[in-house]
């Protein structure tokens, strides 16, 4: 009996001890983070503050420091035999030339960016227990989570003293506005990833073969535009004898880089899903102004012509794309890229079949002002209490002087060719990352178009890949179809973007996340999505988008605009 | 089986066999069309032409599978779980399920030890304070993470303990008056006695570590260590198209690629589709038989 009962406490005592074991852990990790981090912060921050003159930017540590990292990566980036993420090209140089030996604590398929990508589930997971990376890349949400717990290094005097000039200049290439977003209460907390927003405005793609065929122009207006849509639909383009092509593409998301009504919206003047100044100098949401009232009532029209595909609200870019390959569609507004995909698939079903990129039409003819996104979609950031928060900004600095300085070398930092002549893109792998802005951009195009001219592969700056499939598709090969109709001297989405759209892009004013967005913005966008499908499909009257205005001010909206009025003012 | 009745009765026959075909065909044709995608060329794919039927048979995306090492490493990653916590949670299960099959007679606190076993199917600690729990024990990214934290499966047990007590009692009498202990009585007749019931948590236990995703993305570091069903499911969600760099147009070729999506996800289900018609039999049974004998 005596035996038994002492048996029966122990058990009991490993019962009670599994189920509480999460909780005490907790406590733990999240009382050691706090230590770490406060006497980490002043250390840091004095050694920094200490010295007299300006460092070397790319100044090596000896002996050399380690950074502990995270890194969103994809599964369809190849490295050279033996290479993985955390010994590539990238790493080695960092140790040889930084003295920074980076470890990857963890990474994370990229997916698609959303809040439920693989990365960002492993990341807030990280960040709830309190178990963050020394350097690692985050979202705008992520971001101001970070921000307002105060678990973010202040970068501020870091970046004044380490950027090198060149760092300092690709940094701002964009107005500031990036590096704005980047700062909270005169703190700068993050190094924005900067990309150039001109390859996301959007072109036209018509499908020149029909245009031929009915013997069609480009259009300059959107007038000539909806007589194009309408030909395709009613003179049987495909020549097939059925009436079985739509004018144009849309997919169920409305929005995106294919067959998307972005483009579209742009040709009357309005910018859904973007923030834009209006004439008193405040920011607006683009969906709720009248401009894209008058777009839809449009969309409305062409969809009871039978000029939309009846079907378009069920399907997604990938199926919606389907309809490129059956010959049921001649117009679609989308990315540069789209050349590659999905049109480049359409053509491998049907030979015959040629697409080119042209600037979106406009009301009166003038020319085009396409919206673009806010150019920084994520952020690095340093843990608090890091002991060398300046290493983020010397491998910034070095990142953007081999990729994009003097001793750029683009053989090696940006794609390897391995034994086999296969190419991998190494510009993946570092891990502190911030392109180019347009300016920068645009140089480069026009040394891809001055060497294509001349023959003379060393004007390049760039685009090396681009010169050696123009000179494919010249030489009758057909691999190089995508890339000369993405990039190529003529008739490119290129020569859309860089020659055509020469006046100021509409750009995204704010990108960041404000407090009642985080609460009501998916609610938003989703009374949004609803609405303008509602009113193309004819579902409901387009007096209908008032309503949806004044909701979409009550839900939250007029709340959220003067939240970003603010924080714009105190910028 | 029933003899027919009268007319209504036939009538609701017909119907019922209808309504039930119609059901089992719509679970079953979208798998037979990712068979059909797997086996058809990619642009004949992508221009959706393809419907249960492949069109310009091909065998290429397998040979692509078969180069792929990272699908290949979590199949290996798979088998091993699978294989892991087959044994670990089928040797726990009986383990506790035995004991807390006794009466309180024979285990005084067996109540309150069900109870505490029950509590936690009821109440869990959460994705936070399991991943740190993970973290600080030190299985972080490896196969013992995927396979420790549900070590013991309640659900089993109850269902195992609910079988074994419905075993003659008079048996485990008989033994004991022949000399056997608790191990020999639990291994050469409480065991074998209950196999159909250990034929459904077998599948059960099997199924689980083979379809279970979600802790691969929280516990393991890198994609390399994904098991199988994690991989899948990074597969088959969409690209990020915003903000993408020109740099990867040329990736876009192979994201798009369906083909070869369709032949990864056949070949990943198709270990779980063999195994599940042979165990099935007793998955029926067992349940029926545990339950209907209370």
């Amino acid at each position: 009996m005596r035996t038994n009962t002492r048996r029966w406490a122990f058990s009991l005592f490993l019962a009670a001890a599994l189920t509480t074991a999460g909780c005490s852990g907790g406590n733990d990790a999240s009382n050691a983070n706090a230590k770490s981090g406060a006497g980490g912060a002043g250390s840091g921050g004095t050694a920094a503050a200490q010295t007299g003159e300006a460092p070397d930017p790319f100044g090596k540590y000896d002996p050399a420091i380690e950074v502990h990292a995270a890194k969103a990566v994809n599964k369809v980036w190849k490295f050279l035999p033996g290479d993985d993420i955390a010994n590539n090209v990238w790493t080695r140089e960092y140790e040889s030339e930084l003295g920074i030996k980076v470890a990857y604590d963890w990474t994370a398929e990229a997916g698609d960016a959303s809040e439920s990508s693989p990365y960002n589930q492993k990341l807030n997971v990280s960040i709830a227990s309190g178990n963050l990376p020394d350097i690692f890349t985050v979202s705008p949400t992520q971001l101001k989570q970070l921000a307002d717990a105060g678990q973010l290094e202040d970068l501020t005097g870091v970046f004044d003293r380490y950027a090198a000039p060149w760092t300092k200049e690709l940094m701002q290439g964009d107005g500031g506005i990036s590096m704005a977003s980047a700062t909270f209460d005169g703190k700068l907390l993050a190094l924005p990833n900067i990309t150039a927003n001109i390859y996301n405005a959007q072109v036209l793609w018509l499908r020149t073969d029909w245009m031929e065929k009915l013997k069609l122009t480009p259009p300059k207006t959107m007038d000539e535009l909806h007589a194009i849509i309408e030909a395709f639909t009613t003179k049987d383009p495909d020549g097939n004898g059925a009436a079985d092509t739509y004018g144009i593409a849309l997919n169920k998301g409305l929005y995106g880089a294919i067959a998307s009504i972005t483009g579209y919206m742009n040709g009357f003047g309005a910018y859904p899903g973007q923030w834009v100044k209006k004439a008193d100098g405040q920011l607006a949401y683009g969906s709720t102004l009248p401009e894209t009232k008058a777009a839809l009532a449009k969309l409305q029209e062409m969809f009871k012509a039978g000029q939309i595909d009846r079907e378009f609200a069920v399907k997604d870019p990938n199926k919606a794309s389907e309809s490129f390959a059956q010959n049921k569609i001649g117009v679609q507004f989308g990315e540069n890229w789209n050349s590659y995909f999905p049109l480049a698939d359409a053509r491998g079903q049907n030979p015959g079949m040629d697409w080119k990129a042209y600037a979106i039409p406009t009301v009166d003819g003038s020319e085009a002002k396409p919206g673009v996104p806010f150019p920084a979609a994520q952020y690095t950031v340093v843990r608090k209490g890091f002991k060398h928060p300046e290493a983020a900004v010397k491998l910034l600095n070095f990142y953007q002087e081999k990729s994009y300085g003097k001793t750029r070398d683009n053989a090696k930092y940006r794609s390897e060719v391995d034994a086999k002549g296969e190419k991998m893109n190494t510009a993946n792998f570092p891990l502190v990352i911030s392109d180019k802005p347009n300016a920068a951009v645009v140089q480069d195009i026009q040394n891809l178009w001055a060497a294509i001219d001349k023959k003379d592969q060393s004007l390049l700056t760039d685009y090396e890949s681009a010169y050696d499939a123009y000179n494919r598709y010249a030489g009758g090969d057909e691999s190089g179809w995508a890339d000369v109709r993405q990039n190529g001297p003529q008739d490119s989405a290129f020569t859309v973007l860089f020659k055509q759209y020469t006046d100021d892009l509409n750009v995204n004013l704010f990108g960041g996340r404000t407090e009642t967005m985080a609460g009501k913005w998916s609610a938003l966008q989703k009374l949004e999505g609803e609405t303008f499908t509602k009113i193309i499909m004819g579902a409901a009257p387009i007096d209908e988008f008032d309503k949806f205005v004044s909701s979409w001010n009550r839900l939250g909206g007029e709340t959220i605009t003067s939240e970003i009025n603010e924080i714009m003012d105190g910028r | 089986m029933v003899l027919s009745g009268g007319v209504g009765t036939r009538i609701f026959r017909v119907c019922n066999h209808i309504f039930l075909i119609a059901l089992a065909l719509l679970c079953i044709l979208p798998l037979v069309q990712v068979l059909a995608m797997s086996f058809s060329a990619s642009s004949a794919v992508a221009a959706g032409l393809v419907r249960l039927w492949p069109v310009d048979f091909t065998l290429k995306s397998y040979v692509y599978i078969l180069k792929n090492a990272q699908f290949l490493g979590s199949f290996g990653v798979t088998l091993q779980r699978v294989a892991l916590g087959f044994l670990i949670n089928m040797v726990l299960v009986v383990l506790t399920a035995y004991p807390l099959s006794k009466g309180v007679q024979a285990f005084r606190g067996r109540t309150l030890m069900v109870w505490l076993f029950v509590f936690t199917i009821l109440f869990q600690g959460g994705l936070i304070p399991s991943y740190m729990t993970i973290r600080m024990t030190g299985i972080m990214d490896s196969v013992w993470a995927l396979v420790l934290p549900g070590a013991v499966q309640v659900f089993n047990v109850i269902l195992l303990l609910n079988f074994f007590r419905n075993l003659p009692k008079e048996l485990e009498e008989s033994a004991f008056i022949d000399g056997a202990g608790h191990w020999t009585i639990m291994s050469r007749i409480f065991v074998p006695l209950s196999l159909p019931a250990m034929a459904t948590i077998m599948l059960f236990t099997i199924v689980g570590h083979w379809n279970s995703w979600f802790d691969g993305l929280i516990y393991m570091n890198k994609p390399e260590h994904y098991p199988l069903a994690t991989y899948l499911q990074t597969l088959i969600i969409q690209m990020d198209f915003k903000n993408m760099r020109t740099e990867d147009a040329y990736l876009l070729a192979e994201i798009s690629n369906r083909t070869s999506k369709a032949a990864q996800i056949i070949i990943g289900s198709l270990p779980i589709l063999v195994v599940y018609p042979f165990l099935q039999r007793f998955f029926v049974k067992g349940i029926v038989l545990g339950s209907v004998k209370e």
